[in-house]
């Protein structure tokens, strides 16, 4: 028998540090549209690719690994293999492609795009693979470890499909590259980002929010959706129009149903707090209806700034979003749970929502909000881009602010902790 | 009518928790402290019983049987044990009437509870299925016996 060791969680510093980067990257995605609101014309244009890209790649993509070191062990039981100083080598390397991919995409030089695919190709095919040895070594049914393995799956398609864009890109090969960005962004964010966010909510939704389980059908439509996300891009490939069409609409009713079944959950909550998590959760479920609506436009409109409208709720709503919202919650408990864990003296720790003061996480989660709904309207109103970018950059800076002060927090208590002498108990 | 098996039992004992858990902060929020410390009292009740069944009859079926005595029980009897100092801290902060100690002591309390739920559900839970084997239906009856005796 594959046994488990359900270890404790382990030590969060390494987590820390992969979400702080994440938070800068997508600070530096903001600041790249602050100095080119151009870049919403199009999807095309070069700030707009190294936009997405920073966003994704340096913003998303760090605080997810980070979250992941702490969560698969609690969903199925085995560590992701730690490889000391080479975790941070791996943050370094993934953060310095990301800024050469960007300068790839402005500068359109090939030997720029060959350096950027040759570190992010190695870094993320690394993390790919072990996340892959770790959910692929435990033999657990749980619906849980399923859909993260369908998630990595799209992190592979989305990696493999990378490969050949870099290909089209610096060596020239003759292929269709429309059909391939579409069916590399399609991999990316609905597969790997749209997918892990919806294996975590089946998970953190009934469990933290205390709320009924998602349905039975909506998991064969999770599944089914990854059969989709396969069958648009065959279609697109021999230019079935009408297939494409028909299965985007499909798509779209599979992220306005997450939509809808969030909102059923959350507003039904029987936690017994209306705070900041509760109030984020709510608002991912309707940036997820939105997001729906906009998607549903793009495929059906001949209108091009559909399509940037949906891209900027997706990336920066939806995956931005979910992001931000976790983030108040993992990092508060992970440093309560290590100081906890070292309390041997029973000292008085702060509350959970003292460690990023709720008032702020408001204010912040507000600012994000606004700062993304703007951003969806610079699309039809490139005059907003810049105003819009400048809020996200804010709201980002504010984010950092608030993590920077609970990690450096938990550094000093835990030091502390450390030095008290165990409570006798009497 | 069958009975439950324990992992079927035990799961529906930690939503009823999550439940009791949930009473407490909506009480305690709406400052109706007669009903808040109700809901403690049930909520302490059936935590600790529900403890003592895995920690008297599950564990020690599941270590026998594996030789695992380091393995994912040593880590689920240590979480208990931080479950009991949260419960001590709520006391002491519904003896106060401290609706503020108990939101952030109600939410520590949840998210601990559901990452342990998560990992005796998804791990423990089936990997003892599959250790007792045969013995699944006279395991199952001991455990429901020990959580309802308490």
């Amino acid at each position: 028998m594959q046994m488990v060791s359900t270890e404790a969680s382990p030590a969060p510093e390494l987590s820390f540090a992969y979400m702080l980067a994440g938070v800068c990257g997508m600070l530096g995605a903001a600041a790249m549209l602050v100095w080119q609101p151009e870049a919403l014309l199009t999807r095309w244009h070069p700030a707009a690719l190294a936009a997405v890209h920073i966003f994704a790649l340096g913003g998303l993509m760090p605080v997810m690994l980070g979250a992941l070191l702490q969560f698969v062990p609690v969903a199925c039981g085995l560590s992701l293999p730690r490889w000391g100083w080479g975790d941070q080598l791996l943050l370094a390397a993934l953060m310095l492609g990301v800024a050469t991919l960007a300068e790839a995409f402005l500068s359109g030089s090939t030997t720029w795009f060959l350096l950027a695919g040759s570190l992010l190709l190695t870094c993320l095919g690394l993390a790919g693979l072990r996340l892959a040895y770790a959910l692929w070594q435990q033999p657990t049914k749980a619906e849980l470890v399923a859909s993260m393995r369908r998630s990595t799956w799209a992190l592979g398609m989305t990696l493999t499909l990378a490969c050949v864009l870099l290909g089209i890109l610096t060596q020239g090969w003759d292929l269709p590259l429309v059909v391939l960005v579409d069916w590399h962004a399609q991999w990316g964010m609905a597969g790997w980002v749209g997918g892990l966010v919806a294996s975590v909510a089946g998970v953190v939704v009934p469990m933290f929010h205390v709320t009924d389980a998602y349905p039975r059908g909506w998991t064969r439509a999770m599944q089914m959706a990854s059969l989709l996300l396969l069958a648009v891009g065959v279609a697109a490939w021999w230019q079935m129009g009408d297939v494409v069409t028909g299965i985007r609409v499909l798509l779209c009713a599979t992220l306005a149903g997450f939509g809808v079944l969030t909102a059923l959950r959350v507003r039904k909550s029987r936690r017994g707090e209306h705070d900041a998590f509760h109030w984020g959760w709510l608002g991912l479920a309707v940036i997820s209806l939105i997001a729906a609506g906009l998607a549903l436009a793009a495929s059906l409109l001949a209108d091009p700034r559909w399509s940037v409208a949906f891209g900027v709720m997706m990336l920066a709503g939806f995956g931005g979003g979910a992001i931000n919202v976790m983030l108040y919650r993992i990092v508060p408990f992970l440093s309560w749970l290590h100081w906890q864990r070292h309390n041997a003296a029973r000292a008085r720790l702060p509350l959970l929502h003292q460690i990023i003061p709720e008032k702020w996480q408001r204010v912040q989660l507000a600012g994000d909000a606004l700062g993304i709904a703007l951003l969806t309207t610079a699309s039809f109103a490139p005059e907003l881009t810049r105003p819009a970018a400048l809020l996200l950059m804010a709201s980002k800076l504010m984010l950092a602010v608030l993590l920077a002060q609970a990690v450096r927090s938990y550094r000093s208590r835990l030091a502390l902790l450390k030095t008290l002498p165990p409570r006798v108990r009497t | 009518m069958s009975h439950p098996t324990f992992d079927q039992y035990l799961m529906a004992d930690h939503r009823a928790c999550d439940e009791h858990l949930g009473a407490l902060r909506r009480h305690a929020n709406a400052g109706d402290w007669g009903a808040a410390q109700q809901a403690f009292a049930t909520l302490q009740h059936d935590l600790l019983a529900h403890f003592a069944a895995e920690e008297e009859i599950l564990f020690p079926a599941f270590e026998t049987r594996t030789g695992m005595r380091n393995g994912p029980t040593r880590v689920m009897r240590m979480e208990h044990e931080e479950v009991r100092f949260l419960l001590e801290d709520l006391t002491e902060a519904l003896s106060t009437q401290d609706a503020e100690a108990i939101r952030g002591h109600g939410e520590a309390l949840l998210i601990l509870l559901q990452q342990h739920n998560m990992k005796e559900e998804n791990i423990l839970y089936p990997a003892s299925r599959d250790a007792v084997g045969g013995d699944l239906a006279s395991l199952s009856e001991q455990i429901i016996q020990r959580r309802e005796a308490a």
